[in-house]
């Protein structure tokens, strides 16, 4: 039984590098909008909350029951605190790591292996710039036995990766992705986690 | 979206743009000019507007309205083609998944299933807001009654499917789905 996974996913800056050369923000949204309604309630969700996603993530959680949020574990570095969005006051389960002051790469770090602790069984990459390539290094090393699901079409620093591990088919029937690749029935029930 | 410098400070306006993207609804985001973009807005597409581009009564210039027009459409057609494709595929996997078989999909998207236990179906997936006329052009189309409208509940009031469970049951044999539960209900479907 797979019961924890961990999401790594944003949308690629204009501004940093060249990962939104390739990134659709569109399918970024709706390849995490599909995980999500497959995944909520029936396995538990690890990611460090991005602003554009955890709005959405949230409302997905108070349409299928607020309850569920509680099947998801949101981690944010204190660094970033300036922009965390007000849906972070929504989940009962949001771990802040402290900062170090001034340094955002080890804030980073710091948060990440915090977030890394315990087991995993599989590891979802949607979009993304250096930060999904950091992830998964390091997630790989904690994890080695897990599953690593690098997302193709949406682009970004995910498709680079799963370019990487050979991985290059861009089907966008995500919800199918999801469910097979995971082993995730859709006919369980939403109360597992 | 209009994303106005006071834009998020809304609860409402958060809350309508959390929905839409949970409904996978495409966003156009049409910056005013010389604001800095959100980083809530990341995923949306993005028009932004010069001042220039403002005649002087205050209107946008037709040149502006056209480009605006086009990006639009270019969100609103891929979002559309996305949404239909999933919700097509939902039905596609819950029927798989209760070892039933889809037939094919005539007029409308409408589509023929065989449940297990021999049990034939019409199941009209439907974007957007379903309604009683969505109900009855289903039923029209399939030339019987036993019908499934499969529709994305995200952002639809519980009043409103409150009202869709009463107006199936009293119209009989059709039912509406939850494309999230699509493969839970129609087992339930299948065990009857």
């Amino acid at each position: 039984m797979m019961n924890r996974i961990f999401l790594s996913a944003s949308v690629p800056r204009p501004d940093r590098g060249n990962f939104h050369e390739t990134a659709d923000p569109f399918l970024i949204q709706f390849a995490v909008r599909e995980l999500m309604t497959l995944t909520l309630g029936r396995r538990q969700i690890v990611w460090g909350g991005h602003p554009a996603i955890t709005p959405m993530i949230w409302a997905i959680c108070s349409d299928l029951g607020v309850t569920y949020s509680a099947a998801v574990h949101l981690f944010q570095s204190r660094f970033f605190s300036a922009v965390f969005p007000e849906e972070n006051d929504s989940f009962s389960n949001v771990t802040v790591v402290d900062a170090v002051e001034g340094d955002r790469s080890a804030s980073l770090a710091r948060m990440r292996d915090q977030m890394f602790a315990g087991s995993f069984d599989a590891a979802v990459f949607i979009g993304g710039m250096e930060g999904v390539l950091e992830e998964y290094e390091l997630f790989t090393r904690m994890h080695p036995n897990a599953l690593v699901l690098p997302i193709f079409a949406p682009g970004g620093a995910a498709q680079e990766l799963a370019k990487r591990l050979g991985m290059t088919d861009d089907r966008v029937d995500f919800a199918r992705l999801f469910s097979e690749e995971l082993g995730i029935s859709q006919i369980e029930r939403r109360d597992q986690v | 979206m209009l994303e106005s410098p006071e834009y998020f400070a809304s609860r409402w306006t958060e809350a309508e743009y959390g929905r839409a993207l949970a409904k996978g609804i495409g966003v156009l985001r049409v910056q005013w000019p010389d604001t800095t973009p959100s980083p809530v807005t990341s995923t949306a597409s993005r028009a932004e507007l010069l001042v220039e581009e403002f005649r002087a009564d205050g209107q946008l210039s037709d040149v502006a309205i056209q480009r605006i027009c086009r990006q639009l459409e270019a969100v609103r057609s891929q979002s559309h083609a996305l949404r239909t494709m999933s919700l097509m595929d939902a039905v596609r996997i819950a029927i798989e998944q209760i070892e039933g078989q889809v037939n094919g999909v005539g007029p409308g998207r409408l589509m023929q299933v065989t449940l297990r236990n021999g049990r034939q179906l019409s199941v009209q997936p439907t974007l957007g807001v379903p309604t009683a006329m969505t109900l009855q052009e289903t039923i029209l189309r399939a030339g019987h009654d036993d019908c499934a409208v499969v529709y994305n509940h995200y952002g639809i009031m519980a009043s409103w499917q409150a009202h869709l469970e009463w107006l199936a049951n009293r119209v009989g044999g059709s039912r509406w789905v939850r494309q999230s539960d699509a493969a839970w209900d129609f087992a339930g479907w299948d065990a009857q």
